[in-house]
């Protein structure tokens, strides 16, 4: 009786953790044949706002802090790098170099299935023709 | 000198209503453009609308096309459900009262330009639960398209329905080709709304609706200066603002 | 304890099912919505806040009323509701979850609701009310559970709980205050910008809430084993009497403030809903059949041989009904008609709209099906 009933409940474990985590165990499976992503770099470019170690990293602290400064403390004031000044703006700074954001941002981001809403609003210039 | 004790009194009161009132009261009341002597103290952007300029021409919509093209604001032919930064109406719908039968023969039935007041007391700012809208210090109440979770508490505090929502997807009614490149679209489910051009504002520019006009008939500037253009038609003219017993302070002044 | 909620009739499996179906076709619109956008609802620039704003407030104040039973039942020890308060409680459980879903499927922008939290603004009464209601949520889940239990193991409840009950009485008040502060402070709304909008709220709160409670003790006389009895049912028409006549004496006042001071503004938004200004999508027949219902319902509960039986259960289905017409749909999109700009644009709710709202009705009767089969449970076994 006390046995039977171990049983089942391990049973119905079991089979919860199969379903409820079945996201994980699809990903891990599918992660085995995945390559590392390869985002476009900009030809004529070499240097970035920070080093590509850092951007990789924290490049949405970035974008957030250009945000809030643009936004929300009306600081539009250019930011200089190396003699070389950028806005701060994601379409009319970060897309002037990274021409194509299909080639660059989707590459990490469509590989691991994050989709920040960045381009819900801001503009993609590689794009053309009308949004669905 | 020893301290009686109503004069304690007085004085914990006193700093208790700074402590605890003072922070929110700033918020409320927008008495940051005043310095504690009650003279102004930074800028507060302001409008002057020539009423009887802009009716000059009443088919003209230069300065709404010019706005709305500049700020990718989407043409929806739903009516109910449109998006508008600056749009024209009736003078008698924009200031229900003031118009009598009798005075003023050529405003009667005339239209005039609607746009957010940027009020420097302003109830959609006061609702917001998140910060999503607030005032500058130079009196432009502005969006955060990014911190906005889409309550439309705003449109229901604003006493001029000066906001607009997005009902579904903007970039339906927009077109990659021909969008501004150089400013955002917004998204479903967020409230947007006019911001006094404040990027144009932050580069030393006026307003793209002042720009575009031909009459003239807009007038941008500081109102605490007082050698600003509408400083001057205000001192020579008498203007209106819309709902001023609602005690919101609207900086849009119109000028008959 | 919690086991009692796999243990029922076939009656009460097949309205878990019912239920269930009613939730799912809830989730399949609101995945609409969210995909397409408000637009699926009925609501526009002028009328921007519909049923589902209308729904919370109204749900809020059935939540509220839990403290018509909590508070003569533990300050006046009056023994006769002791039956039915954790059922009052559990009432307001289901109800404040209610009303959290029907804020968020009201968003724009639901998977930022955190900025509340995230960006808190203490001058917004939207801030306060998410804050109070969801302690108020806590407070009725944990008394309710707490004294059950108690009565499960055959023992007097914990000390602790006394003090988080009174707390719960002026709670329940504050919950509906500031709901009412929601409307009340806005400049330019003349239906809403009223010193009496909160008592109103609580007066109607204290008329529908009783009533919901009253119809739900002769659905749990009727088909389970747990029978409140007559007593506290005669107590709580009583109290529906007086706060339901309250209400209808709140409404009289705005509409004599109103057309006697004869300022257009203030004139405009009662006009508009009772007499809907020749607009056949107006919400005046609505109304007046809301208004019918209350008189109706008078009728009945003051006439003391009425005011029981098959009577008090008509007079209670009547309250609840003019309630929910008028603070449910009217007070809020009569609020936004006229528009600011003086147009009268009509709202009608849409298809998605309709069954996102039974969805959530229907959640909360869920809740409160599981919650109320507990205690019927533990009841039926402590009284054998």
């Amino acid at each position: 009786m006390a046995g039977n009933r171990i049983v089942k409940t391990a049973a119905a474990l079991a089979l919860a953790a199969a379903i409820f985590g079945a996201p994980f165990w699809w990903s891990a499976l599918r992660g085995m044949k995945q390559k590392a992503p390869a985002p476009e770099k900009p030809a004529a470019e070499k240097e970035c706002v920070l080093p590509a170690t850092e951007m990789r990293a924290g490049h949405m602290t970035l974008l957030f802090q250009w945000r809030d400064d643009a936004v929300r403390r009306g600081d539009r004031a250019p930011v200089a790098v190396g003699g070389k000044k950028y806005e701060k703006s994601l379409t009319g700074s970060c897309l002037t170099c990274h021409v194509k954001k299909e080639n660059f941002c989707d590459r990490c981001h469509g590989s691991i299935a994050s989709a920040p809403a960045c381009f819900d609003c801001h503009i993609d210039t590689s794009e053309r023709g009308p949004w669905k | 000198m020893e301290m009686t004790r109503l004069d304690f009194l007085k004085k914990a009161w006193r700093t208790g209503l700074v402590l605890f009132g003072g922070a929110s009261f700033e918020v409320v009341s927008g008495s940051a453009l005043l310095a504690a002597d009650g003279k102004p103290s930074g800028r507060r952007m302001a409008m002057a609308i020539d009423i009887r300029a802009c009716v000059k021409d009443a088919g003209c919509v230069k300065c709404i096309s010019a706005c709305h093209r500049g700020h990718n604001v989407p043409v929806i032919p739903d009516a109910k459900r449109a998006i508008t930064w600056i749009w024209k109406d009736t003078i008698d719908r924009a200031m229900p009262g003031v118009l009598d039968p009798y005075s003023g023969a050529d405003l009667r039935g005339a239209n005039t330009l609607l746009l957010c007041n940027q009020c420097a007391n302003p109830p959609c700012v006061r609702v917001c639960p998140t910060g999503a809208t607030w005032k500058r210090e130079d009196g432009i109440v502005m969006m955060d398209q990014h911190r906005c979770i889409g309550c439309r508490y705003c449109m229901a505090a604003c006493p001029y329905g000066s906001r607009s929502f997005n009902w579904g997807d903007p970039r339906r009614y927009l077109d990659k080709g021909s969008v501004a490149r150089d400013y955002p679209t917004r998204t479903k489910g967020t409230v947007e709304k006019c911001e006094f051009c404040a990027e144009r504002v932050d580069r030393g520019l006026g307003p793209l609706c002042a720009g575009a006009c031909a009459e003239k008939a807009i007038l941008f500037g500081d109102l605490n200066a007082p050698g600003s253009a509408v400083r001057k038609a205000l001192a020579g003219r008498i203007a209106l603002r819309r709902k001023p017993e609602l005690g919101t302070d609207p900086s849009v002044y119109y000028l008959l | 304890m919690i086991e009692k909620v796999f243990h029922g009739s076939r009656r009460y499996w097949l309205l878990l099912l019912v239920l269930g179906a009613l939730i799912a076709t809830g989730i399949f619109f609101y995945l609409r919505q969210t995909s397409e956008g408000l637009a699926v609802t009925g609501m526009s620039r002028s009328v921007s806040w519909g049923l589902y704003i209308a729904q919370f407030t109204f749900f809020v104040g059935v939540a509220a009323s839990a403290v018509t039973v909590v508070l003569p039942y533990y300050l006046h020890d009056y023994k006769a509701f002791g039956k039915i308060t954790i059922l009052g409680e559990f009432l307001a459980v289901s109800s404040v979850i209610m009303c959290l879903l029907f804020i968020f499927v009201d968003l724009g922008q639901p998977f930022r609701i955190l900025h509340v939290i995230l960006y808190p603004s203490p001058t917004s009464p939207m801030f306060w009310d998410t804050v109070v209601l969801f302690i108020y949520l806590v407070l009725n889940l944990v008394i309710g559970w707490t004294v059950l239990t108690a009565e499960y193991r055959g023992t007097p409840p914990p000390s602790w709980v006394k003090p988080l009950i009174i707390l719960s009485i002026p709670w329940a008040i504050s919950i509906h205050t500031v709901t009412a502060f929601l409307y009340a402070g806005l400049p330019g709304r003349h239906l809403w910008l009223s010193a009496i909008t909160a008592a109103r709220f609580l007066a109607s709160a204290f008329s529908s809430g009783p009533a919901l409670l009253i119809i739900l003790c002769r659905v749990a006389r009727r088909y389970t084993d747990f029978d409140p009895g007559e007593k506290p049912e005669r107590a709580l028409g009583l109290i529906i009497t007086y706060a339901f006549s309250a209400h209808i004496f709140f409404i009289l006042l705005e509409v004599f403030t109103a057309f006697y001071s004869g300022i257009p503004s203030h004139r405009a938004s009662l006009e508009r809903l009772f007499w809907g200004w020749g607009d056949p999508a107006s919400l005046t027949p609505f109304m007046w059949l809301s208004m019918m219902l209350a008189a109706a319902a008078l009728f009945l509960l003051y006439t003391p041989a009425r005011r029981r039986d098959a009577g008090l259960l008509i007079a209670s289905i009547a309250v609840f009904a003019s309630v929910w017409i008028e603070k449910g749909l009217g007070f809020v999109v009569g609020g936004f008609n006229p528009d600011p700009m003086e147009y009268v644009p009509a709202y009608r709710p849409t298809v998605p709209e309709s069954f996102i709202t039974a969805g959530v009705w229907a959640t909360g009767l869920y809740i409160l099906a599981l919650l109320f089969k507990i205690t019927a449970a533990v009841r039926a076994r402590s009284s054998e």
